[in-house]
């Protein structure tokens, strides 16, 4: 398996642009409505005067814009760790620290709910669409096309009142018990957060593994028409192969792009589900900065969103090239 | 095989809508969704109160009168989703109408043109596309501030692209074809060949996606309210869901006032995706999405 | 392989369309039988019949006798059994024929691997042995499909149908989708390998040149009816039917148009609710009343040579 050079090389260098575009929308956006940094700074009056005066220097807030540009590419790219100012609200704690602390449970949860659903949307798609018309595939069509419409955090009150408050099956939110003490990583705690964290992936799953279904089921209705698909029925294969090394092969490709595609959109909607369940991520991180009007959390948090999405998208690119024998050689 | 071809289609006359009327999936779509508008455009007179009066006790549950229980003032959670239909529908129609404009404008001067400006404006397309929209949509209307008009900005801003990358590719295809590259060879003007060749073929796929760019402006302008980002002043489906939660629904047996917003959400989103699947099936029967 | 009284029917929206009407074939041991007409006329769907790859809405009616077994009453596992390892099939168009994400000799060695119980080493090895007999490089086994020619996957299509070395194999326009050259090194192929007299084929092809290279016997077919069968020399060099004759002509005017025959006037008519008269009645020079008001006998000629018509050799005079 290799990937030829000039793939990676033109993949890299749309990473680093769009990278480099969101930065630049990070920065801009909030300057074309006309907000002064300074003067929200002064009128936040979070910080010790000795503070604001340290951050007018270091990202240069009474100098001209490109100079502002250039020292917040400084301080936030070459930087390490990035400076991407202080919280208004838990001052003296850096937003760097606050989303460190926040980041991982947001990956854990995205990076497995995307693994589980992509996992169950294929294969629930190949079979109704090597079924295409049966039963089984309306069934399973129709209610895909019902739960993709339903909004993640509808799915995800609506679980947690039937799961958490109705049946006390899972915790109501949170991402561990407060009274458990046992030292992180440890097999209880492992335990105690796999269970915790239960209940906002089965939402995601839920919300998310629909749209690979459809998609999938899609490719592969299309597939069995192909004449390699006869062919490989007229051979007498047996239906397992028929259906992995045929059909599932073939047909997992779009949806392995539709996986980097809609990465971007199962964060969001995975910030949304941890609002919803209390979970120690990013998401919830985001609504209470909202809420306090925290604007250099807001800011840092979309600068780690872009870098963490680009960065998804940008593998699920070269994954996609390793599977798919003919992008690999053009 | 042979067989097929000789296969004599029995439909090439029918016209697209008495097509559209005889698929029993875009009638049960069409039923929906206008009763949803019928609602909407007669909000005043069907809602009993005012969404925003102090009518009876906080946290009341479902009764005759309040059909879906009270909030946490005291207000009709019954009015609130009435008046909530008519803003959700607006924001949902009058996003789509924005993102099928310039996704459709994007699309074929991309596909048709193709070359540099091709190449500059796919490279915009592909940059919105990975960033993740909703968080940039968040991120842009804790900027503007809550209001009708920056969820409606940032809704249309960040849900244009896909819809430019369907039609140009659609287009791209569509320049190839013999009748279009006929009509170059022998001298149409662009606007012309764009005009009646490009755009009538293409008009199907701008139907079903901009019926489906309504949902998605319903679910962005719903997920913006549960952050608190649109105005609280008017309600949508999604501030009701958003004083729900903030409200403790949960654990003042207000279920109905979380299932109501959902469930016309849901209700919503699937009328359009059965519209938008007839229109595909019917202008394409190869793609169909559920065999007959 | 017996053949009698083989219909295929598909529903359609206009009516029944009859694909293969009432045809009755037989094919002897490490013979090759040619299957020639017009594109329409029910050829490749009467080998895909042999392959019971025939799908619903579509309706198969008749006997097919393989080898003391009937074809039509074989359970899925028996089918799926007897798919390949007794009958094969060289595909039309061998561009679709393989799947594009696979490498190719381990596509030759899944019909190894789900007939046998040989190991996928083993599958593998036998995979480079037919690459080898099709005469392509040893390399070519670690090749994906759009990095071979048309001429090659051809070839690899062919080492498929001959891995298991199945009693039959149905060759559908095996050289049609490809130029000139590679098609007469492809036939040279197919005849070396087809030489050896221990395979039966079933030739299938709408030109009666390569027909003429490949065949023992050749048997013609119009609109889902056989109108002429027997030895290559003598269909070829004496056609009885007014439509073989007009075959012939037209192939040497056209050579390998798989589309309209132009020396025959008109286009053969759509096969929905056929009426039961002679079905080239209405193209064919030569008609007369009768040919128009009933279906035409069986006319044995010499040497189990026959046709169904009612003025057979009415063109020797050419």
């Amino acid at each position: 398996m290799r990937i030829s050079g000039k793939y990676l090389i033109r993949r890299s260098i749309y990473a680093v642009l769009t990278f480099f575009i969101a930065l630049v929308m990070i920065f801009i956006i909030p300057r074309l409505v006309a907000v002064n940094p300074v003067d929200i700074l002064a009128a936040s009056q979070q910080f010790p005067p000795s503070v604001t005066k340290q951050l007018i220097i270091q990202f240069g807030l009474n100098q001209p814009v490109y100079v502002q540009f250039a020292l917040y590419l400084k301080n936030v790219l070459l930087t390490f760790p990035p400076n991407l100012g202080y919280s208004y609200e838990y001052y003296p704690t850096s937003t760097y620290q606050l989303i460190a602390t926040a980041l991982p449970w947001t990956l854990f949860l995205v990076g497995s709910s995307v693994a589980v659903s992509a996992l169950v949307g294929t294969f629930v798609g190949l079979y109704a669409g090597y079924r295409r018309g049966s039963m089984l595939d309306r069934t399973i069509t129709y209610s895909s096309m019902t739960l993709r419409a339903l909004p993640y955090f509808w799915v995800a009150i609506l679980f947690q009142i039937l799961f958490a408050v109705v049946f006390r099956i899972f915790p109501v939110a949170g991402a561990y018990s407060i009274l458990d003490t046992s030292p992180a990583f440890s097999p209880e705690w492992t335990l105690d957060v796999a269970y915790h964290s239960m209940l906002p992936m089965i939402t995601l799953v839920v919300s998310t593994a629909p749209v690979y279904a459809i998609i999938m089921r899609n490719n592969v209705a299309d597939l069995v028409r192909e004449d390699f698909m006869n062919v490989a029925e007229s051979k007498g294969l047996k239906k397992q192969r028929i259906l992995i090394s045929y059909a599932l092969r073939n047909g997992i490709l779009p949806v392995i792009s539709i996986i980097a595609v809609n990465f971007g959109y199962v964060v969001g909607g995975a910030l949304l589900v941890e609002i919803v369940f209390g979970y120690p991520g990013i998401g919830t991180l985001l609504f209470n900065a909202i809420l306090g009007h925290d604007y250099p959390v807001i800011e840092g948090i979309f600068y780690i969103l872009a870098i963490t999405v680009i960065l998804a998208n940008y593998f699920a690119d070269l994954i996609y090239s390793l599977v798919d024998p003919r992008i690999r050689y053009t | 095989m042979n067989v097929k071809r000789l296969m004599v289609s029995a439909s090439g006359e029918d016209t697209f809508l008495k097509k559209l009327l005889s698929n029993k999936a875009a009638i049960a779509g069409l039923v929906i969704l206008l009763s949803l508008v019928v609602i909407a455009l007669l909000a005043s007179f069907l809602s009993p109160y005012a969404p925003t009066a102090l009518v009876a006790e906080p946290y009341l549950p479902p009764s005759y009168s309040h059909p879906f229980g009270t909030d946490g003032l005291g207000r009709d959670i019954f009015s609130q989703m009435i008046h909530g239909t008519a803003l959700s529908l607006e924001i949902g129609f009058v996003s789509a109408a924005g993102i099928t404009i310039l996704g459709t404008t994007v699309g074929i001067i991309s596909g048709y043109f193709g070359s540099y400006v091709d190449e500059a404006l796919m490279r915009i397309v592909d940059v919105l596309l990975v960033i993740p929209s909703i968080a940039f949509m968040i991120f842009v209307a804790v900027i503007l501030g809550p209001g009708l008009e920056s969820v409606l900005i940032v809704i249309i801003v960040f849900g244009w692209p896909p819809m430019a990358r369907m039609i140009r590719s659609q287009t791209l295809t569509l320049r190839e074809r013999e009748f279009v590259e006929s009509a170059v060879v022998s001298g149409a003007p662009k606007w012309y060949i764009l005009g009646s060749m490009i755009f009538p073929n293409v008009i199907s796929l701008i139907i079903a996606n901009g019926i489906l760019a309504v949902i998605y402006g319903v679910i962005a302008d719903a997920s913006l309210a549960f952050l608190g980002l649109a105005s609280t002043k008017n309600y949508s489906w999604g501030t009701v869901l958003y004083n729900a939660q903030n409200e403790g629904a949960v654990f003042h047996g207000g279920i109905a006032w979380i299932l109501a917003p959902g469930i016309f959400i849901a209700l919503t989103g699937i009328a359009i995706t059965l519209i938008a699947r007839a229109i595909d099936d019917i202008t394409d029967p190869r793609y169909s999405a559920v065999g007959r | 392989m017996e053949i009698s009284n083989l219909s295929v029917k598909f529903p359609s929206l206009k009516g029944e369309v009859t694909a293969v009407d009432g045809i009755s074939l037989s094919i002897d041991q490490g013979k090759v039988l040619g299957l020639a007409g017009e594109s329409g006329c029910g050829k490749t769907t009467t080998g895909l019949t042999l392959l019971r790859m025939i799908r619903p809405p579509g309706v198969v009616e008749g006997d097919i006798e393989f080898a003391g077994r009937n074809l039509l009453s074989l359970s899925d596992e028996e089918l799926r059994r007897f798919r390949w390892k007794e009958v094969s099939m060289i595909f039309q168009g061998a561009m679709n024929s393989l799947n594009p994400v696979k490498m190719v000799g381990s596509q030759i060695a899944d019909s190894i691997m789900d007939h046998t119980k040989k190991t996928r080493l083993e599958a593998l090895k036998m995979s480079a042995e037919l690459i080898r007999r099709v005469r392509l490089p040893p390399d070519s086994i670690h090749k994906y499909p759009h990095q071979l020619s048309g001429g090659q996957k051809q070839r690899i299509v062919i080492a498929m149908a001959i891995a298991l070395q199945p009693k039959l194999i149905i060759a559908d326009e095996p050289t049609t989708a490809l130029d000139v050259v590679s098609q007469e090194r492809i036939l040279d192929l197919l005849k070396d390998i087809v030489s050896g007299g221990s395979s039966t084929v079933l030739f299938i092809s709408h030109d009666l040149s390569v027909l003429a290279k490949m065949c023992d016997t050749i048997a013609i077919m119009y609109l889902g009816k056989i109108v002429e069968m027997g030895s290559t020399r003598d269909v070829l060099a004496s056609p009885a039917h007014p439509y073989t004759s007009a075959l012939i002509d037209s192939n040497i005017t056209i050579e390998s148009m798989n589309s309209t025959v132009e020396s025959i006037k008109g286009y053969p008519p759509v096969p929905i609710n056929l009426p039961t008269n002679c079905r080239f009645s209405d193209r064919c020079p030569f008609a007369t009343q009768e040919c128009f008001d009933s279906e035409p006998p069986q006319v044995d000629l010499k040497n189990g040579h026959v046709a169904f018509c009612y003025h057979p050799r009415k063109e020797n005079g050419r």
